[in-house]
């Protein structure tokens, strides 16, 4: 029962930081210049950042397809963030 | 599974590109042909007339916002009109038509198994699901919403309209539209057990009629997916062919996550004692 509780309150939070993210990536523009004074580059570093957090949630799985998929997300966003800064 | 039930998913799942998506969106291109008739104009027809992403935000932040676009723009409503019928009738237009989810689903059959990432059973996607729906609504709030470019079923209108000649629609991709078609269409769509992870993890339209659909599978009169324990063998075959990972296996019994399930029936046509059926009444017997 505990550990249900657990990992739904995981759940919660995991979805809660990909809508975090999504938006945090939605508007690097507007909110660098609101929240960061300029310091956002846009990098998706903090995308980055979050992926443990993801990673972490789905080791319950003990799967090596999840790790490999974390591993391919984590590709796709250096990739993106490499194309965003570099204006592609 | 029934070729049957198979091919009618697919007949609805077609009904919804013709009926949402561009260059056909006959459903919003007749609505709007009516409200011309009143004098209001539109530009384009396809899945952004009725988008089904902002008016959930003006819902809950801006009520007054959401009134004098739907005024503009009664599309808007179509959001709420599924989250009514789920409501009586189950998630169907989730389950059925959404090009989003049944696209990658069906596609999804073609990928073998080992390639794929089986979270079933491991993962309740419910939690995760609402955690966003709840991130996506106080996002404005917090900073600026969410963007088109990370909604599939935004992105799946671009593809659709490549596909159909107007090349121009790809050129829109940005680096984040290109993170979400690999994310949610490939690798949590065709590359994950059951090819639904954008509807399990993130549609905040479709957990909006799940949600619908959780308050109305409490009533006798609403239709949804029910349970019959004394016909229940066991076997097991529901909780593998359910594509949204909503039915658990329980002690001499299953249990349906309303808060998950579509109501597609794959798992009513693979029970051989008619354990599941679709119809009104109570949840289980």
């Amino acid at each position: 029962m505990l550990s249900e509780l657990r990992q739904k309150f995981w759940g919660y939070m995991v979805g809660l930081s990909m809508a975090g993210i999504t938006a945090v990536s939605s508007n690097v523009g507007s909110i660098s210049q609101r929240v960061c004074a300029g310091a956002c580059a846009g990098c998706y570093a903090c995308t980055l950042a979050a992926l443990p957090l993801l990673a972490l949630f789905f080791k319950k799985a003990e799967s090596r397809w999840i790790r490999r998929a974390l591993v391919v997300i984590a590709v796709l966003f250096v990739a993106a963030g490499v194309m965003y800064t570099t204006g592609v | 599974m029934n070729n049957r039930h198979l091919m009618y998913r697919i007949l609805a799942l077609l009904l919804g590109i013709v009926l949402f998506y561009a260059p056909f969106a006959l459903f919003i291109k007749a609505t709007a042909h009516l409200l011309e008739s009143q004098g209001l104009i539109y530009v384009v027809g396809d899945v952004h007339r009725a988008c089904l992403r902002m008016p959930i935000n003006w819902a809950f932040l801006d009520p007054a916002k959401l009134i004098s676009r739907v005024l503009i723009n009664p599309l808007y409503l179509t959001v709420f009109l599924l989250v009514v019928v789920s409501f009586f009738l189950a998630p169907l237009f989730c389950g059925w038509m959404c090009p989003a989810g049944n696209i990658p689903e069906h596609l999804n059959r073609f990928v073998p198994k080992k390639l794929k990432l089986n979270l079933r059973g491991k993962l309740d996607p419910a939690p995760i699901r609402y955690g966003f729906l709840v991130g996506f609504i106080l996002s404005p709030k917090l900073g600026g919403s969410i963007a088109c470019s990370f909604c599939n079923y935004s992105q799946l209108q671009r593809v659709l309209s490549a596909i159909f000649g107007d090349f121009h629609a790809l050129a829109y991709w940005s680096s984040t539209a290109i993170i979400t078609f690999a994310l949610w269409f490939l690798i949590l769509g065709l590359f994950i057990d059951g090819g639904r992870g954008w509807c399990n993890f993130a549609c905040p339209a479709g957990a909006l009629q799940n949600l619908s659909h959780w308050i109305g599978s409490k009533l006798p009169f609403t239709f949804k997916v029910r349970f019959f324990r004394q016909r229940c063998t066991d076997c097991g075959k529901c909780v593998e062919a359910c594509p949204t990972w909503a039915i658990r296996e329980a002690p001499n019994s299953v249990k349906i996550n309303r808060l998950i399930c579509n109501a597609c029936k794959d798992c009513v046509e693979v029970c051989p004692t008619e354990a599941l059926v679709y119809s009104k009444g109570q949840e289980a017997e």
